[in-house]
């Protein structure tokens, strides 16, 4: 375990509504995260270039550019290992996240514990696989 | 001499000819005028019988036979207006007249000395000449009447009867002028065999002859047939082959469509002919097999009554000479729909049942053998064109339920979705809040007023959406909305609605402008706000490209009313010209949006539910590529009650504007105006 892991996790949350937005980024805080948000996914793919975050939390219906795109554009900057977590709120939950390569999904409205679990999972399959790969 | 012999004879010849084909046909037909026309061509027989007789043999000279055939050709006329009787009607009075006038006249020649005096002579000519006139006159005007075959043969009894008259004209002139008699015989066997032939045509055309005559008629009905099966709807098609049938027959028509799902025959009629069999059965209208719906042109009749409900339940022709007699419970009707006599066939296409044709006529000899023939061929026809026409609205049917139950789905997909958000947020603040207590039991006041907004806000947010749903259903039940009405000012609606939308798009350019301060009704502020918010709403989503949006209030008198009118006009794709009769009904898109922008197809018929719900109306004008207006017009002077149905749109069938009501919509449906009348079953 190198000593970069010691800085808190940089996680990006974008989604369209600013009471989930809000309500996730202090949960996430509370936990020692570092939280970035966006409304939309130019903005999110904005951030993401200036500060690459250590994993994404993205919802996937966004206006104008949707989760795919998204997902897409994150994938090209970044490389396949970012860990994406999808938040959806419609049923083909399961399906929408394969398709975005997201390495787990939380469904709206979500329990707090879940989302949190799930985000600690993808961050230390991502540490993992930094270990692996280094 | 030998040519008026020759003449005279082919004439006598005729008339016996004619009076044996009556004969024949009364004694295998036994109808009223078969037998009225096999008496008076047995009667017009006897007279030129005796006529010969007198020539040939002393006993046609014999007072009494000479008496006889004087008698014989006074009752001529009366025959005659017995035959108009049975075929177009005359007054009983009128026949009454005519009886006691011949008995009269007749007994005149018996009783009364040759040569007889010259009142009597006086008397009996001008009996036979106001009967023989007002019989022809008769038939000439019946003839005027109807079309087709029967005009044809109403016409040719009115000249039979005028070669008549002009045939006893010359008769009277042999007898003055004997100088010129070979002449006025002569003259007088020609207009005799010309009105005998002209008889025979009109009371008892032959087939070959008819089927001429109807010929033109059938041919153009036939040629029109192969393009009805795309006339705009089953109405207009019902309307052609109901004309086409008529004319071909020489009589009136009707066609009965059997509704599936209602178990009836349905008649589309003049509007008044269902407000008459109300009137005139009353209570009794159920149990004769009538059912009359709210539908006023038209009117329901159940399988196994009258002719055409039993031609249809038994599939085969039926043929009522005399409809009345044969079926004395629904007499009242026949008569009131001028179907004395009524000819159903059933309209069959293979082992579908379709309907049934039914043709009428006031009176019975209107009708011949090979009508039934003709009927059936025109009733096959029908078939073809209706069933065709079933299977595209059928198809046509099936592909707008596919595409309704597509775009529910998804309306009920996005609305579930749209709830989850608040619902998030509050679930998701609610246990922030609780992880923080149960670790240092402290959170910061601004946190926590923050926090408590938050909730407060997805709450309202979702009430909201409740409350669309909750219209979304009771639009989708036809049902009508509860009007929460108090004062509003359509200004301070318009202005909030047009700011809160300012900022979500930095493409477009909102705007509101108006020239009155206050616009205030009594109306239910959150279901216009609604209305209005899915009206912008559309203007952005339907101009990808940006542009100027811009909300107009102002106030106009229309129709002695005042009324408040909102606008939101756009610089967006526009609504193709197809699409904008049916834009307010709830699941149709537009055709260059439709798959392209996403959509529910439920907002515009939310807004229109709305704005009728509150008495008004909304209207669209639109120009593809350029940009739509959409125009909400709400009374002002508050009158709840004059509120129109909430649909269909437009103004009712057959109501025009009315003092006090709003004028029609111009961008209503082209709505169905049934033109024709006609009904008889």
């Amino acid at each position: 375990v190198s000593s970069a892991s010691r800085q808190p996790p940089r996680v990006l949350i974008v989604d369209d509504d600013a009471r989930v937005r809000q309500a996730i980024q202090w949960a996430l805080e509370g936990e020692g995260f570092v939280v970035e948000t966006a409304a939309d996914g130019q903005a999110a793919l904005e951030l993401a270039a200036r500060r690459p975050p250590d994993l994404v939390l993205l919802d996937m219906t966004l206006p104008t550019l949707d989760g795919y795109g998204v997902a897409q554009a994150l994938r090209r900057d970044h490389g396949p290992a970012l860990p994406i977590l999808a938040v959806t709120a419609d049923g083909q939950a399961p399906e929408k996240a394969r398709r975005v390569g997201a390495y787990a999904f939380v469904r709206k409205p979500f329990e707090l514990d879940d989302l949190l679990a799930a985000v600690r999972a993808g961050l230390a399959e991502d540490a993992g696989q930094e270990t692996r790969d280094g | 001499v030998l040519l008026t012999d020759a003449v005279q004879v082919l004439a006598q010849a005729v008339y016996v000819g004619l009076f044996l084909l009556a004969l024949a046909r009364a004694l295998r037909r036994p109808e009223r005028a078969n037998r009225e026309i096999a008496l008076f061509f047995g009667d017009a027989s006897l007279i030129v019988l005796l006529g010969a007789l007198g020539s040939v043999s002393p006993i046609g000279r014999l007072p009494l036979v000479v008496a006889l055939g004087g008698a014989l050709l006074l009752a001529l006329p009366y025959l005659l207006l017995r035959l108009l009787d049975a075929f177009a009607g005359v007054r009983t009075a009128y026949l009454r007249g005519a009886e006691v006038g011949l008995a009269a006249v007749a007994l005149g020649v018996f009783v009364l000395p040759m040569p007889q005096p010259l009142w009597y002579v006086v008397l009996a000519v001008a009996y036979f000449v106001v009967v023989a006139v007002y019989a022809s006159v008769g038939f000439v005007r019946g003839g005027r009447r109807a079309r087709g075959v029967t005009r044809r043969r109403l016409q040719a009894i009115g000249l039979g009867s005028a070669y008549l008259a002009l045939d006893i004209l010359t008769a009277g002139f042999a007898a003055t002028l004997p100088a010129w008699a070979g002449v006025w015989m002569t003259l007088g066997g020609l207009l005799g065999l010309a009105s005998g032939l002209s008889y025979g045509v009109g009371f008892a055309p032959p087939t070959w002859l008819r089927r001429a005559w109807q010929e033109p008629e059938l041919r153009s009905f036939l040629e029109r047939l192969p393009r009805l099966a795309h006339a705009a709807d089953s109405a207009s098609v019902v309307h052609e082959l109901q004309s086409g049938a008529a004319a071909t027959v020489g009589a009136a028509a009707a066609i009965g469509l059997w509704q599936e799902d209602e178990q009836v025959l349905r008649f589309y009629t003049a509007p008044d002919l269902r407000d008459r069999i109300a009137a005139a059965f009353g209570s009794q209208t159920t149990a004769l097999g009538f059912r009359l719906n709210e539908q006023r042109d038209a009117f329901d009749l159940l399988p196994g009554h009258m002719a055409a409900g039993q031609a249809f339940a038994e599939q085969q022709p039926v043929y009522l000479p005399d409809a009345p007699a044969a079926d004395p419970a629904h007499a009242a009707f026949y008569r009131m729909a001028g179907s004395l006599a009524s000819l159903a066939t059933p309209i069959t296409a293979g082992s579908r049942r379709l309907g049934v044709l039914i043709v009428y006529a006031a009176r019975a000899p209107i009708f011949a053998d090979s009508d039934l023939e003709l009927v059936q061929v025109l009733a096959d026809q029908a078939a073809v064109v209706l069933e065709s026409r079933l299977l595209s609205d059928e198809a046509a049917r099936a592909r707008a339920r596919e595409e309704a139950d597509r775009l529910k789905d998804e309306f009920l997909a996005a609305i579930s979705h749209d709830l989850k958000n608040p619902l998030a947020a509050v679930r998701a603040v609610a246990q922030v809040l609780e992880r923080r207590l149960q670790r240092d039991a402290t959170i910061e006041p601004e946190r926590l007023a923050t926090a408590l907004t938050n909730i407060t806000l997805s709450t309202v947010q979702m009430a909201s959406m409740v409350d669309q749903l909750l219209d979304y259903a009771r639009l989708q039940m036809d049902r009508p909305l509860d009007l929460d009405r108090q004062p509003t000012d359509l200004v301070a609606l318009a202005r909030q609605t047009v700011s809160s939308y300012a900022g979500t798009s930095e493409r477009h350019e909102l705007r509101f402008e108006t020239q009155a301060a206050a616009i205030t009704g009594q109306w239910d502020r959150a279901r216009l706000e609604r209305a209005l918010q899915n009206l912008i709403g559309n203007a952005v989503k339907y101009s990808p490209q940006g542009g100027q949006i811009v909300v107009r209030a102002w106030t106009e008198m229309e129709a002695g009313r005042l009324w408040g009118l909102l606008s939101v006009a756009d610089q967006g794709l526009g609504v193709p010209a197809a699409d904008l009769p049916r834009l307010f009904e709830r699941f149709h898109r537009g055709v260059n949006v439709a798959g392209r922008i996403g959509g529910t197809g439920i907002g515009l018929a939310t807004v229109r539910q709305i704005v009728e719900q509150h008495g008004g109306q909304v209207s669209v004008s639109s120009t593809e590529g350029q940009g739509s207006t959409f125009t909400v017009r709400l009374p002002l002077d508050g009158q709840p009650d004059a509120a129109p149905p909430p649909s269909p749109p437009g103004p009712a069938a057959g109501e025009g504007p009315t003092a006090g009501e709003p004028p029609p919509q111009p961008a209503g449906p082209p709505h169905l105006q049934p033109a024709w009348r006609g009904a008889g079953a």
